[in-house]
């Protein structure tokens, strides 16, 4: 083996000395043909060198040498050095392209018949330099220890339309800087498929408009590094077709618009609907300007894994195309958002800022979403407005999985909103904020999950058609009379129904069923309960549940309504109104105060409780499905 | 293996051939060889070797492993001694000068080398 190894070894190194280059120089472009390619160089009319089917002009060219460069096919590289450049374009395809360099600006086009990929190698720093490249075949431009820097247009502009891999160097930065005042789209501009891969780092600054300007798809593969913007006049990326991550970190901030847009550019292919595919990789984004959005798209944006941070702080405006005011969003989908895995850190802190918002359908599968908006309604005019939303969906909202936070603290900001119909079928759901914590335009569906919802100022549960309870764990705080901890819109007839699920709704008044069709049990009750007392509800000796008390109240509202769910003017009671499937309408439940228990819970509500101490009773409460009163 | 030592020896170009209108052939070595263009005239020099060609009458350049250029009429031959092979690589000896070589060899074609440069001759 060893003696094979050495034969191999002294092979390669014979190969490797012999290979003779003829570098003909013709200004800043070396055109490196190897010895063993070269063939008969013709010479014409002692005018015109001939190699490879390349004719250079004689009187262009300043000197040729032979060294042993190992030249390899199909390559093209370009060293950037202060303000000049050295070109080495690879002999067998220096047929097909148009090189100019002056000084460090490199433009380079190649040509129709040209049929094999090309690899541009860029690297090396100019303070006053550029890359261009046109043609019509797929390329692939590595990025290898590059520093470029144009003070009068783009850094990078490839107009090749075909995918263009984009490659990050192994243990490499990369920086792009582009001029200011300038016509250019971007920084970095390509005009075809941009696929990004490898493990180094991109850095950009774009002065004029975007960072990152892409007018078909963008792809980063698993392979991909990091990618930061660092500043952009407009979008830290503008992309068209639709946008994919695979992999790699995308940090973008100081950007004056969008972090990533993603328009639709269907002419040619229907399925480039602007959407943003996130299967892996990690974003952190953070936007400042009004009105803007972390990561904004024309289509669909589905997330199934990665980790993804995105901070606005900018306020709200007028849109005049579409009549109305726009704020700013973390993701913000003009299609659907499906969320079916990841972690999403969204934070919204300007006037009407939302965390998660589209116009048609969100669904959440999976995943763990995190949501906090701080900012209060924008106003632009007294019926112009846009509240802060924690997830809002103009379309059907539908939760089936996943853990899911939204914490909104400013005036009149809703946590989760759907302007259809609003299911939640599974996952952990928990709400905090100041206006409605989930509510529906039309009706609302739970049939599964554990819901949390605590609102300051209005409903737990705000269902504006019917609200129905099929399943899941859920405990409602609404605030002080009038508002609810479940309100249904009773006042247009809709009303609530109870066929599964446990439910301890508390306000100062709630929606109950009114119609038979609502086949579960419940009980209502109006009292003062303290934060932090428990209660325990039985039957006969059974523990029903037990709910230990999160929050206080100090409701001016008071007396009862007909049916213990509505409160009256004038009291200082708070209204619960408690359904399980262990609550049989016709029964009769006592209700304890200042009970002991323990076991699991969920904020309080203990399904299967273990008491060691009852406490004292309250009241003796009738259990019914429904009342026909309101 | 064997295909990789072929491959091996098939890149050895050790040399440039520039070849005029008249057919004449003129190789150097291209170990250093640096090549400028001026004036119409084209100079290639290997730092111990210079050949100056008018580019008007430069017909076309190759690479070869060998020196194959025909000696050409702008060639003077020296004094120096010389190695000399057989176009097969045989080495026929080595003779004080060029033209002691011509007048011991059969007729044919050979390799010759001198100190800094190679070429062929044909001895009738």
């Amino acid at each position: 083996m060893r003696k094979f190894l050495s034969v191999l070894i002294s092979v390669f190194i014979v190969t490797s000395i012999s290979a003779q280059t003829l570098n003909v120089v013709v200004g800043e472009v070396t055109y490196a043909i190897p010895a063993a390619e070269a063939g008969d160089m013709v010479y014409s009319n002692g005018s015109t060198l001939t190699i490879l089917n390349k004719s250079f002009s004689l009187s262009d060219v300043d000197n040729m040498y032979v060294d042993d460069t190992q030249v390899t096919d199909n390559t093209v590289s370009v060293a950037y050095s202060g303000t000049s450049a050295k070109v080495t374009v690879a002999g067998n395809v220096a047929q097909y392209l148009t090189v100019t360099a002056s000084g460090a600006d490199v433009n380079i086009v190649q040509s129709a018949s040209l049929a094999k990929e090309i690899t541009y190698t860029l690297s090396g720093t100019s303070t006053d330099g550029s890359f261009y490249m046109d043609g019509e075949l797929k390329a692939t431009l590595v990025l290898n220890g590059l520093t470029l820097t144009n003070a009068d247009g783009y850094a990078i502009d490839i107009q090749d339309g075909k995918r263009i891999a984009v490659v990050l160097s192994d243990g490499t930065t990369n920086t792009l800087t582009d001029g200011a005042g300038g016509s250019q789209k971007a920084c970095f501009m390509v005009n075809g498929h941009t696929e990004f891969e490898g493990g180094g780092s991109l850095v950009l600054y774009g002065n004029t408009a975007h960072a990152f300007w892409g007018d078909e798809y963008v792809l980063l593969k698993k392979t991909t590094g990091t990618i930061t913007v660092k500043s952009a006049v407009k979008d830290g990326f503008n992309i068209n077709q639709y946008f994919e991550q695979k992999g790699g970190t995308i940090n973008i901030s100081g950007v004056g618009d969008d972090g990533i847009q993603v328009s639709a550019d269907t002419e040619d292919d229907a399925t480039c609907t602007g959407y943003a595919l996130l299967t892996a990789g990690t974003q952190n984004i953070t936007v400042t300007g009004t009105a803007t959005k972390g990561l904004n798209t024309e289509g669909n944006v589905t997330v199934t894994s990665g980790t993804y941070a995105i901070t606005t702080t900018g306020g709200g405006e007028y849109d005049s195309d579409e009549a109305d005011t726009k704020t700013c969003t973390a993701i913000s989908s003009d299609a659907n958002i499906t969320i079916n895995g990841g972690t999403l850190t969204l934070t919204s802190t300007g006037l009407g800022g939302k965390g998660l918002k589209c116009d048609s359908v969100l669904t959440i599968n999976d995943g763990t979403i995190t949501v906090k908006t701080s900012g209060g309604i924008y106003k632009y005019t007294t019926s112009l407005t846009s509240s802060a939303k924690g997830i809002k969906a103009k379309g059907n909202l539908n939760i089936n999985g996943g853990t899911i936070s939204v914490t909104t603290t400013g005036e009149e900001a809703e946590g989760i909103e759907s302007k259809s119909v609003l299911t939640i079928a599974g996952g952990t759901v928990e709400v905090s904020s100041t206006d409605d914590c989930i509510n529906s335009s039309s009706h609302m569906y739970i049939t599964g999950g554990k819901i949390y919802v605590t609102a300051s100022g209005n409903d737990g549960l705000d269902s504006n058609g019917n609200m129905y309870i099929k399943g899941g764990t859920i405990v409602a705080y609404g605030t002080t009379s009038p508002e609810c901890g479940i309100d249904a819109n009773e006042e247009e007839n809709y009303t609530v129904y109870f066929t599964g699920g446990t439910l301890i709704g508390v306000g100062g008044s709630n929606s109950h069923p009114t119609t038979n069709a609502s086949t579960q049990g419940y009980v209502s009750y109006s009292g003062s309960v303290s934060n932090g007392t428990t209660l325990l509800l039985r039957n006969g000796s059974t523990d029903i549940l037990a709910f230990t008390m999160g929050r206080s109240y100090t409701s001016s509202g008071g007396g009862m309504g007909p049916n213990g769910g509505g409160m009256g003017p004038g009291g200082g009671s708070t209204s619960f109104i408690i359904t399980s499937p262990n609550i049989s309408s016709g029964s009769s439940y006592t209700l304890y105060s200042g009970a002991s228990v323990s076991g699991d819970n969920w904020h309080g509500l203990y399904t299967s409780p273990t008491v060691s101490s009852a406490g004292s009773s309250k009241s003796t409460l009738t259990a019914v499905n429904y009342s026909s009163g309101r | 293996m064997f295909v990789a030592a072929v491959q091996a020896k098939a890149d050895d170009y050790g040399y440039l051939t520039f070849q005029t209108s008249n057919g004449a052939e003129q190789s150097l070595a291209v170990s250093n060889l640096k090549i400028t263009i001026s004036d119409g005239k084209l100079v290639a020099t290997n730092g111990t070797t210079s050949q100056t060609f008018s580019l008007s009458d430069l017909s076309k350049m190759y690479f070869s492993s060998t020196a194959t250029g025909i000696k050409g009429t702008t060639v003077t031959a020296t004094d120096t001694s010389v190695d000399v092979y057989s176009t097969s690589g045989v080495r026929m000896g080595t003779y004080i000068s060029l033209n002691v070589a011509k007048a011991n060899l059969k007729p044919g074609v050979y390799v010759v080398k001198e100190t800094n440069k190679t070429y062929k001759i044909t001895v009738k």
